[in-house]
């Protein structure tokens, strides 16, 4: 769906749906919030893309090898 | 299919995670696979008289994907440039417990490793290469 909005195909790689519902509590965004928010920390600090966007390097300008 | 308990393990404790400085000696460094492909694998080597004293990986992906880069720098430590050289993709699918659709995960991580010992082999070895751009390798993910 994304990718038929025109997002490329890296940034569509790094997306995530969610889904509520009628029955959704706020308790349960507030979970969900929280948990996203510390994977998101931690996928961070897994990646060597995170480490290349901040020491100022185009991840768009490398020749990908998987390309 | 739900991740093996060996690829979770991996993933909860991601052994040698991180990069080595830049200022560090005896590195060598492989990047392999695509933002594209949602993989991205970058795997060190500090090498030491032949043998490799410590690695770290930092990887882009799916579990899998961090699963087979955390255990290759595991089985690299310790281990002679030419013993490195020797590890397979499917050694790390077999640990791994890798299903069928994940496999090009741990052909990833052997690429890396071979990427990692080639950049090494080019800053140190007698033809020196170039000093700051690690190798990529040709081959698809």
């Amino acid at each position: 769906m994304l990718k038929a909005l025109g997002v490329s195909e890296d940034l569509a790689h790094t997306s995530i749906r969610f889904g509520l519902g009628r029955f959704s509590t706020e308790e349960e965004v507030e979970y969900a919030v929280r948990r996203t928010a510390q994977a998101v920390e931690k996928l961070r600090e897994m990646s060597p893309l995170y480490e290349m966007a901040r020491e100022g390097i185009d991840i768009k300008a490398i020749q990908w090898p998987g390309d | 299919m739900p991740y093996s308990d060996k690829v979770l393990e991996h993933y909860n404790n991601p052994r040698n995670l991180g990069s080595f400085k830049k200022d560090e000696s005896n590195i060598g460094t492989g990047l392999t696979g695509a933002p594209e492909c949602g993989d991205v694998m970058k795997l060190q080597i500090q090498v030491e008289n032949g043998r490799i004293v410590d690695a770290k990986f930092k990887t882009f992906g799916c579990g899998s994907a961090i699963a087979s880069s955390s255990l290759a720098t595991e089985w690299l430590k310790g281990k002679t440039l030419e013993e490195a050289e020797t590890i397979r993709n499917t050694q790390i699918a077999e640990e791994l417990s890798l299903p069928p659709v994940k496999i090009h995960c741990s052909v990833l991580a052997e690429d890396a490793i071979k990427l990692a010992i080639k950049d090494y082999r080019e800053r140190h070895g007698s033809s020196a290469g170039s000093p700051d751009v690690p190798a990529e390798s040709t081959a698809s993910s």
